[in-house]
Order: structure tokens, then C-alpha cells, then sequence
């Protein structure tokens, strides 16, 4: 059993999706809404998310607010963030949070899946 | 009794006399000046305006053809008119040719009224003449100024130069300044350099912007010409401040002219003209310059529209930008669901599903991907139509890429009845932006598909020089010359007709992208009917096996 995953989007409907199919996939997901909100799962979390899958454009508390914040806590400093975003500049954010990789929004089951595999913590 | 300004040369202050009692008979009213060498003569004509000349023929150290002579030198077109009291055939003649208009005896005077009043009346016509023509050939050269590709300071400072010095000593253009309110100086010609850096210093000291009675300022808020033929008696203030004030006067200014510089929407500016020591500006001057303002206004009023474009067009990609952001988010919600429902996992876990359901969610899958490339596009056109078509390379081969999308229009060529042949030349490998080729070769092929439904299409890759050359042959309506220049603008479409999808946007991304790579795209008639698009893109330099 793998860590679970953490999916951050403001977008409810996205975010079922994004569950589903990672359920599917057999991965346990946790979900939020925004920054704040999975500063709050982290914390209630029993196990720790072996990825973040992360929006930048969110209200309260955007992604690289909450990359911030992350970093700042000694337990959760290590945790891979994968930036997902509809920006075109996806790229350059991920470097900017020192991500460990981007996907651009519209994205595929497949390309999902295969960048979760690769750079989930077990 | 009608003013006129006689110039006497005569030692002889009773002939003088004679000749402005027969003026006065006429009706004249002459103010005069008798001189009788050659430098005064030089000095009372740089020190005002003469409308004739009468000249003895002979004095004690000047003789009319040295009058003459004189005359010539200063360029000034005022007719000469010798009288004379000993008066030979000889001495006619020659100063005739040497330029005098008429030739009078001192006994004889009772046609000199006459000969004045018609010397008068040509040297006017001669006048006008030479102002329209001067004109004429001053708007001429405005014209060509506000149509050169310059930016619009350059523009208006050459335009303030076309004047100067032919008509005036100082050209200044003012611009309305909305936020400060007022007039800001912005072009300045004077021949003195410190006279401009004077100019431009009062400008940055004084803002012209209150209330006054007279000058640029007060055309500004009357939008009515205003010419002052004499400034010293006229004693006007032109600004609210007395040292900006005394600052001008200092200047020395003899006649000044402004005139309203008119947009569309109301007053952009004011153009200035003045004059130095003896010349002054009058009625020909103001319209002269209301000419220049009526060009200066239409390059400014097209300066400005211009700029209006250019923002709207600035707005417009941000909105894009903001609707794509928007837009990818549902289409990745509706990717993944689809994409879950198709997918073998689900298919074990629910089992199988009715074949019809299966059709409808992969033509579904399609629009979806379909909306996504559109989305792509609308962005691709806008940040390419702005010029920063920023490339991410990597290195891959040609033909594998061409092979790919190909087979991604498999279904699609099947649908149009056009079986799409490929032909390559395997190992042209260069640095490209793979997204950005891949959606120009996809617009080659889809275009072809979508223009000659029913028939082959043929897809070739190879090696030309340098380049690596993907070539699009279809057999469809085929493409004229006159066709050829706009296909791959943007929006642009060789077929008038509105029964093609798209948006049309296609072949504008595969010119651009090819530029972006250093390549080009470009589309002519395919021998035997159709029509060939080709896209050239620089393979690497060093051969890598």
C-alpha cells in the first residue's frame, strides 16, 4: 500500500475526477480545496502524502503560498509537488516552488497516472 | 489715399519732392526714406519692407545700376523705377536690362502715378505667385514628413522644421497634456540651437496651463487662429507667469501666429509661428499654417487610433489568455472522465458496456480533444500575432513525428475518403519545439484533408540542403497565385465559402511556428491539380549517428 495523495484544486468537479481516476488506479487520495484547506489535511492527516498534486490559481491560498508554507515545516518539507496547472508558464513555477515536475492542464488519463507513478513516494 | 512705401535714391531733396507730389496726386499716401549710397540703401532695406523704388540714374557717388546691383543682392523682388534728368537712349536701355521696370525724365512725371500703380499691381501678382508656390511645395513636404515611418515625435518635430525659415523664424508645436491639463511643448524649430534649449527650458519651468489672453494657450481653449502682425504694440501676455513672460519677450518676437492642431474628438494641440526683427507673418501665413495643423492633426489623430489598437488588441490576448486558463479546466475534468470510462481498468470493474454507449463516449473523447486544440490555438494566435513565440527545443527525428500525427488523423482520412500516403527519409534529427510541429504538421494535414475530401493525400519527408522538408500534397480545389500571398494569414482562407470547420488558424501557426524555428511555410499549385503546402525547418548542424 502506498502513501496516499494529496490533490489541491479549487475546481470540486476537477477534483472528483482527478480522485477517481487515481482511486481507480489504486491510490488513496485526499483532497482540498486551497492552500489553507491542505495545510489543514497535512495536519490531520494520519499518513503523510507521498505527493502533492498542485493548482497554482486558488482563492485563500494559492499554490505557491502553500509550497511555501509546506516547506516551512520540518515533516513535510520533503514531500514531491507535482505543479498541475492551466497556465502556460507551468514550467517556470515548477522550478520557481522547486517542484519535482508539471503537468499542463487539459491532461490525459494516461499522462496522469504515468507522472503520479513516477514521482509518488511510496 | 492709399499707403505705399517709397524707397528714394536721390541726392536731390527737391527731386524727391516733385516725385511724391505726383504720387499724392494720385491718390497715394507715400511714407518714404531717401538714401544715397550703397550702404544706406543695404540698411533701410533690411530694416523694413519697401513696395517701390525710385532711383536717379546718376548721383555723385551711386548710379541706378549700382541700385540695382545692390537690389539683386538682397534677393528681394522690389520693382526699381529710374527717373532721371538727363536722360539718354544708352543709359535707358541698360538699365532696363539691368533689371529696372521703368524709365521716367524728371520733366516728364505725369505718368510715374501710373507706372507705380501697375509696378504695385504686378509685383503683388508676383508676390502671390511666389507664395503659393512656396506653399505649394511646404505642404508637399509636410505631407511626405507625416507619412515616413517614424514615431510620432520624430514626425512632429520634422514637420515644425518645414516652416522655418522659410516662412517664419520659430515653429513650436504644442500637444494638450490631460492629465496636467494644458499645453506641453513637443517640437521645437529655430535655427539657434540655444534658442531651442531656451525653448524646451521654459517649457519644463512653466507649464502652460492657466488662463490668459492671448497665444497658444488661449487658441487652445477658443479653437479659433490667432495672428498678432506685431507683438511689441500689441503688448499681449501669453502666459500666467511674468518671469515665463519676460523670459519670452527677451526672445525678441516681431509677429506670431497659433492655430489649432484638431483630432476627431476634439483639439490635440497648437501649432506656433513667430518671427524675428523686420519680418512679420500675416493672413497667408495663418492659412498656411492651418494647412500644416490640418495634417499634423490627421498624423496625430492616426497616432493615436493607432495606439488605440494596439491596446485593444493587448487587452484582447490578456482576455484570451484568461478564457484559455478558464476554459482548460473543464476540459481536463471531461478528459479524465471520459479518459476512466474508456479505460480497460473500468471496463474489468463494471464489465462490458453496451457497444453504443462505447461510440458515444469515444466520439465525445474526440470533441473534447477537439475543444482543447482549439483552446490551444486561440492562445497560439494570440501570443504569436504579438511576436514572442517562445520555443522549449528538444531534440527528436522528423519523420517519427510526421509518422505520429499521421496516424492521428487515421480516422479522420478515413471519414473524408482521402487514404493519406507517407513517404520518408529516415534520420533528419534537429531541435525543435516539438508541440509547436507537431500542431503545423496536424494543420498541413488536417487542411488537406478538410479541403480535398475524396481524394489522396500525400505526405512526403526529406532532406533539402539543410533543412528538413515536410511536404503536403492534396488533389482538392487547388490554390492561385493571388491565393497564395494571404493563405497563411491570419484568419486568412483561400475559399470564401463558410462551409469549412476551424477557425481558420491553422496555416497562420504553421507559418509562424516554421519563422520561430528559422524555417519557412509556404503553399503554391500542385503539378496535376491541388494544391502542395511545404514546410522547411534547419536540421542540426553537427551529424549525430
Amino acid at each position: 500500500m502506498s502513501r496516499p495523495l494529496l490533490v489541491v484544486d479549487d475546481d470540486a468537479d476537477l477534483r472528483e475526477a482527478l480522485e477517481e481516476v487515481l482511486r481507480d488506479a489504486g491510490y488513496t487520495v485526499l483532497g482540498a480545496s486551497n492552500g489553507k484547506h491542505a495545510l489543514e489535511v497535512l495536519g490531520a492527516a494520519a499518513e503523510l502524502p507521498g505527493l502533492v498534486l498542485l493548482d497554482m490559481m486558488m482563492p485563500v491560498m494559492d499554490g505557491g503560498a502553500f509550497a511555501r508554507a509546506m516547506r516551512q515545516v520540518q515533516a513535510w518539507r520533503d514531500i514531491p509537488v507535482l505543479v498541475f496547472s492551466a497556465s502556460a508558464n507551468a514550467r517556470q513555477v515548477a522550478d520557481e516552488i522547486g517542484a519535482c515536475g508539471h503537468l499542463r492542464k487539459p491532461v490525459d488519463v494516461e499522462t496522469l497516472l504515468d507522472a503520479v507513478g513516477r514521482h509518488l513516494t511510496l | 489715399m492709399r499707403p505705399v512705401r517709397v524707397l528714394v535714391v536721390e541726392d536731390n531733396p527737391d527731386d524727391e519732392v516733385l516725385m511724391l507730389r505726383e504720387l499724392r496726386r494720385a491718390g497715394f499716401l507715400p511714407e518714404t526714406r531717401r538714401v544715397q549710397s550703397a550702404e544706406s540703401l543695404r540698411a533701410a532695406l533690411v530694416e523694413q519692407d519697401w513696395d517701390i523704388i525710385l532711383s536717379d540714374f546718376c548721383m555723385p557717388r551711386f548710379t541706378a545700376l549700382e541700385v540695382l546691383k545692390v537690389l539683386k543682392a538682397t534677393g528681394l523682388d522690389i520693382p526699381v523705377i529710374v527717373v532721371s534728368g538727363s536722360i539718354g537712349e544708352d543709359e535707358a536701355v541698360e538699365a532696363m536690362k539691368a533689371g529696372a521696370r521703368d524709365y521716367f525724365a524728371k520733366g516728364r512725371l505725369t505718368r510715374l502715378a501710373a507706372a507705380v500703380e501697375r509696378e504695385l499691381a504686378e509685383a503683388r501678382a508676383r508676390r502671390e505667385r511666389a507664395r503659393a508656390e512656396l506653399d505649394r511645395g511646404l505642404l508637399a513636404q509636410a505631407s511626405e514628413v507625416l507619412v515616413e515611418p517614424l514615431d510620432l515625435e520624430e514626425r512632429l518635430s520634422r514637420l515644425a522644421w518645414v516652416p522655418v525659415p522659410r516662412v517664419a523664424d520659430l515653429c513650436v508645436i504644442f500637444l494638450h497634456e490631460e492629465r496636467r491639463g494644458g499645453l506641453r511643448i513637443s517640437a521645437v524649430a529655430h535655427r539657434d540651437e540655444a534658442i531651442r534649449s531656451h525653448l524646451w527650458e521654459m517649457d519644463r519651468r512653466f507649464p502652460l496651463t492657466s488662463a490668459v489672453e492671448a497665444g497658444p494657450l488661449r487658441v487652445l481653449s477658443t479653437a479659433e487662429p490667432e495672428l498678432v502682425v506685431d507683438l511689441q504694440a500689441a503688448r499681449v501676455s501669453v502666459t500666467s507667469s511674468p518671469e515665463h513672460q519676460r523670459a519670452l519677450d527677451a526672445l525678441g518676437l516681431r509677429s506670431a501666429l497659433s492655430v489649432p492642431l484638431r483630432g476627431r474628438s476634439g483639439l490635440l494641440g497648437v501649432l506656433s509661428l513667430a518671427t524675428q526683427g523686420a519680418r512679420t507673418l500675416g493672413p497667408v501665413d495663418l492659412s498656411l499654417a492651418q494647412e500644416l495643423a490640418r495634417r499634423a492633426g490627421l498624423s496625430l489623430e492616426n497616432a493615436r487610433l493607432l495606439r488605440e489598437v494596439q491596446d485593444a488588441v493587448r487587452l484582447r490576448d490578456e482576455f484570451l489568455v484568461v478564457a484559455a486558463h478558464e476554459l482548460r479546466t473543464p476540459l481536463t475534468t471531461l478528459r479524465l472522465q471520459l479518459g476512466s470510462l474508456l479505460s480497460p481498468a473500468t471496463r474489468e470493474r463494471l464489465g462490458a458496456m453496451p457497444p453504443e454507449v462505447e461510440t458515444r463516449l469515444e466520439r465525445s473523447m474526440r470533441q473534447v480533444l477537439r475543444l482543447g486544440t482549439l483552446v490551444e490555438g486561440l492562445l497560439d494566435v494570440s501570443r504569436l500575432g504579438a511576436g514572442d513565440v517562445v520555443l522549449s527545443l528538444e531534440r527528436f527525428e522528423l519523420a517519427e513525428l510526421v509518422s505520429e500525427v499521421v496516424e492521428r488523423y487515421g480516422a479522420e482520412a478515413a471519414a473524408a475518403g482521402s487514404p493519406v500516403r507517407l513517404t520518408c527519409e529516415a534520420g533528419l534529427w534537429g531541435r525543435w519545439d516539438r508541440l509547436r510541429v507537431e500542431q503545423a504538421v496536424a494543420a498541413l494535414v488536417s487542411n488537406a484533408l478538410k479541403f480535398a475530401p475524396g481524394h489522396p493525400v500525400e505526405v512526403a519527408v526529406t532532406r533539402v540542403g539543410r533543412m528538413g522538408r515536410v511536404q503536403v500534397d492534396d488533389r482538392g480545389i487547388g490554390i492561385t497565385e493571388d491565393q497564395v500571398k494571404h493563405i497563411f494569414e491570419r484568419f486568412g482562407r483561400a475559399v470564401s465559402s463558410r462551409s469549412y470547420g476551424g477557425l481558420g488558424l491553422g496555416l497562420y501557426l504553421v507559418r509562424r511556428s516554421a519563422e520561430a524555428h528559422g524555417g519557412r511555410a509556404w503553399a503554391g499549385p500542385r503539378e496535376g491539380g491541388g494544391a502542395r503546402f511545404t514546410l522547411d525547418l534547419p536540421l542540426e548542424k553537427e551529424r549525430r549517428e
